[in-house]
């Protein structure tokens, strides 16, 4: 296969998550629907697409975006997504026995236990992510499209509201701050490491110069020619151009237990050293929480003028994790320039940006550190091309990993489930710092893997099926 | 010191028999490792599985019948793997190979032995991590890496204003406090004397050679590329996705522990042009194995503890087994980014391998088809055995080094405190 040039992104087709976080519609929620009448909802699937936000616009007062399921593919055309050619993370779905045990969705993030998407609540089939400038403007929103779903022969399965939107998720840490950025959808003034479009875009020239694995269908399956055309010429109708794969998964943080860790390890006879608490804060992190800037950067207080800075490498600055430690939550997440082979080199940073996500998530629960009974969490959504080699593999071979970058059994300090508890390793000079008795923080409670179809994909997929 | 072999017995399946050894190494998985074939109490195997290779029509309408396969890595020789096993668990071996055909009907020790000797393979290539590292080796050295972090934990020496040199110095006389802890003054060894009088001869005899036939090996060499690249224009790829069923059957046995087995098999190209490549291509690996990689990485990767080639049926098809850390995903993704070229070069050979051009070119780099053609050849590895199925290797090179720098004082006490 001779490496394909890319061609300009089809931004009218793209549902607009894929350019935005919508970070001017400070409210949002995110309606889960089940489907349980096909014929009803397909015509009211199909005015959806006619409202759905594009990756053209800049939508000041709303925004809407729709997603399915594999099961929702299945409802609405009766064939199953493996079938139809998805790629298999997404046909097979978030909660098969092989897919948990590499998720870490076992003990505590059982699927069994999750308030949806799991085995024993209603399956979801659509989720219809709305937002909104102002409150008011978000439950007129909702209140129409929940009012609608009846005539659609539709339910709600689970409403999933969200905190007004802030950037610090609600450990109270900075969240966000570094993501991919597709070229065309970059503002100029943003820096990041370019990823290219076909890592999040299906029938896009990916970081390996292909267009990844999606749905190409026999062109006499869209008689209506609904549907774009396969870019490399094969006549097959593309259900999977300009669409992506969400990745959603509620997880529920236990602000409480992180502040008696930092509390309990920060102590000496009673008394509380605050600055040794924030500084393990941002040891377990990797970035200070009060302004986001790097260890890597600034190691030893937290210097407000790298206050979020985001151009750095760690092998080149701190290959040991002196500064930032090999098992902090963000050096797993993004490991930048320091995987093999040859780290602190252009080829480890290649080797990185095949494992990018584009998260687009949004907290949940009443703001802020104080306590609550009230749940309170991140709605962690993420976009890729390739479910396999980009969510699972950072969430398996990096977040979760206990032995990852040599380490011996540390888990991340942050998200990582646990048996029992865990220990937590600070490399420093000439000794480690090794800190122990780490409860899980996060908590899985639902979640599924989505497919963001492009808007004339959405209209196929919402036709009256060709059998 | 001891050195790795790989040992590989096949044996056709009797008639009929194929569903019921199917269903015994899938039920009782973990349970033939442990209790039929009680390898935990073998202290020389580091690795071994079970499982079945399907029957299979090669293209010249020849049936192969089902057979089954018992691969281990051990220290030591094979005669003396093949000894321990039978003597510590005979009940197993019988239950397992006596559903294959010409199994002694009454089997002593000698015979079983015997038996499984005449089913042997050789690996025609074979790549070991670290060549010369036993299992009790990783063992001592996993238990030494504990210790410390428990003297260390305890707060047992004084480290307050101390120097790395001396912390060296403190952790090693604590470590020497306790019992079973004498071999540490004693530092890693390498390969024997014996294998590396043996490995320099060859490898200054096979340079040599290489070069004096130079002036008629690259011509051909040459003239070769050419031959493969015509018939790489007629070469058919497989496409589309594997079966989901056999998709779902390979992960049972994924994915439970640090490492993963891989076991795949494929039908050669026909042809002797494909058949003389390849037959090339695995001894350059094999060469490449014992001389440049035997250390600590295979071609830059360093998530392989061992692999093998096995040529069967008459070179006409090669069983691929590997025992690596991380999931199949980061493995492929770990291939396809860093030795492609070598990939291509003996997989390539491979009937519906991706296509590749020149030899090196394409193949594995279509990423989408290589990871399809991988997962669709792959065969469940039913029964998989880790002597330490919770460390990499990358964790074991890491012991290594704690031991040696605790060893010798050579190493640099500054390097050495951060492995801790």
């Amino acid at each position: 296969m001779s490496p394909v040039t890319n061609d300009q992104l089809e931004s009218a087709d793209i549902q607009g998550l894929l350019a935005r976080g919508f970070g001017n519609l400070p409210w949002a929620s995110y309606v889960m629907v089940h489907i349980a009448e096909p014929s009803p909802a397909r015509s009211l699937v199909r005015e959806w697409a006619n409202r759905v936000t594009p990756a053209n616009a800049s939508p000041l007062d709303t925004a809407m975006n729709v997603a399915l399921t594999a099961q929702g593919v299945r409802a609405l055309t009766t064939k199953s997504a493996v079938d139809l050619g998805f790629s298999e993370p997404y046909a097979t779905g978030m909660v098969t026995e092989y897919r948990s045990r590499l998720l870490g969705d076992a003990g505590k993030n059982a699927p069994a236990g999750w308030e949806w998407g799991g085995p024993n609540s209603e399956p979801v089939h659509l989720a219809v992510l709305l937002y909104a400038a102002s409150e008011a403007r978000l439950s007129e929103l909702q209140k129409s499209v929940i009012g609608s779903l009846a005539t659609g022969g539709m339910r709600v399965a689970k409403l999933l509201g969200t905190a007004e939107l802030t950037d610090r998720e609600p450990f109270g840490f900075h969240d966000g701050i570094s993501q991919p950025v597709i070229a065309e959808f970059a503002s100029t003034s943003r820096e990041g490491d370019v990823v290219k479009s076909g890592e999040f875009v299906l029938g896009y020239v990916n970081e390996y110069s292909q267009r990844t694995e999606r749905p190409l269908l026999a062109a006499d399956s869209d008689p209506q020619r609904i549907l774009p055309h396969d870019p490399d010429g094969s006549g097959a109708a593309d259900l999977g151009r300009n669409g992506s794969y969400l990745v959603f998964r509620q997880l529920r943080q236990d602000i409480a237990a992180f502040e008696d860790f930092l509390t309990r390890s920060a102590s000496v006879d009673g008394h509380v050293d605050a600055a040794a608490k924030e500084r393990l804060a941002a040891k377990l992190v990797g970035r200070w929480r009060e302004s986001g800037a790097p260890l890597t950067l600034s190691p030893d207080y937290d210097d407000l003028s790298y206050a979020k800075a985001n151009r750095f490498g760690y092998h080149e600055q701190d290959p040991d994790g002196l500064r930032c430690p090999l098992g902090a939550h963000v050096r797993r997440a993004n490991p930048r320039d320091s995987l093999p082979p040859n780290p602190g080199t252009e080829e480890s940073r290649q080797v990185n940006r095949r494992h990018r996500l584009l998260r687009r998530g949004r907290n949940y629960g009443p703001g802020g550190t104080e306590p609550s009974d009230a749940p309170r969490g991140l709605h962690f959504l993420c976009l890729n091309a390739n479910i396999a080699r980009q969510y699972e593999f950072v969430q398996h071979s990096w977040v979760n990993d206990p032995n990852f970058a040599g380490m011996v059994g540390v888990e991340d300090p942050l998200t990582g489930p646990r048996a029992g508890t865990t220990s937590f390793v600070e490399p420093a000079v000439p000794l480690r710092r090794r800190h122990t008795g780490l409860p899980q923080f996060v908590q899985v409670r639902g979640g599924a893997y989505f497919f963001l179809p492009g808007i004339r994909a959405l209209r196929y997929l919402s036709s009256t099926p060709v059998i | 010191m001891a050195e790795q072999v790989a040992v590989t017995v096949r044996a056709q399946i009797a008639d009929g028999r194929v569903g019921a050894v199917t269903r015994l190494l899938s039920n009782r998985s973990a349970g033939i490792a442990n209790e039929d074939l009680r390898l935990a109490q073998l202290p020389r195997v580091h690795f071994a599985r079970v499982f079945v290779v399907e029957s299979a029509t090669l293209r010249s309408g020849e049936t192969i019948p089902a057979s089954l396969v018992y691969m281990a890595d051990v220290d030591g020789s094979l005669a003396r793997h093949l000894r321990d096993l039978v003597e510590n668990a005979a009940p197993g071996v019988d239950k397992l190979f006596g559903l294959c055909v010409g199994y002694p009907a009454q089997p002593d020790d000698a015979r079983r032995i015997a038996w499984l000797r005449s089913h042997t393979l050789p690996a025609t290539a074979y790549y070991v991590h670290c060549v010369g590292r036993s299992v009790e080796r990783v063992s001592n050295e996993t238990r030494l890496y504990g210790c410390v972090q428990d003297i260390l934990d305890r707060g047992e020496i004084a480290t307050n204003g101390a120097t790395p040199a001396q912390i060296r110095t403190r952790i090693r006389d604590a470590v020497l406090r306790r019992a079973d802890f004498s071999w540490i003054t004693d530092p890693p060894h390498g390969p024997g004397l014996c294998r590396r009088v043996r490995d320099c001869v060859q490898l200054v005899g096979v340079v040599a050679l290489l070069l004096i036939a130079a002036p008629v090996l690259v011509p051909v060499a040459l003239l070769w590329l050419v031959l493969v690249r015509v018939i790489e224009q007629r070469d058919s790829q497989e496409e589309g996705s594997p079966d989901q069923n056999h998709v779902d059957d390979v992960r049972r046995y994924e994915d439970l522990g640090a490492q993963n087995p891989f076991t795949g098999v494929g039908e050669i190209k026909p042809g002797l042009i494909r058949l003389v490549t390849i037959r090339v291509a695995l001894a350059g690996l094999n060469f490449a194995c014992r001389h440049l990689y035997s250390r600590d990485n295979l071609a830059g990767i360093d998530t392989i503890h061992f692999a093998r080639w096995v040529l069967l049926d008459g070179n006409r098809r090669l069983i691929f087994a590997s025992s690596y850390d991380g999931s199949l995903e980061s493995y492929m993704d770990d291939f396809i980014s860093q030795v492609a070229w070598g990939i291509n070069l003996v997989f390539g050979n491979g009937a519906g391998f991706p296509r590749t051009r020149w030899l090196i070119l394409g193949g594995a780099r279509d990423e989408i088809r290589y990871k399809h053609y991988l997962r669709r050849h792959q065969i469940p590895t039913r029964v998989f055995y880790s002597a330490y199925p919770h460390r990499t290797v990358v964790n074991h090179d890491k012991f290594t080094t704690v031991h040696a720098g605790i060893a010798s004082d050579t190493a640099d006490p500054d390097e050495w405190t951060k492995l801790l």
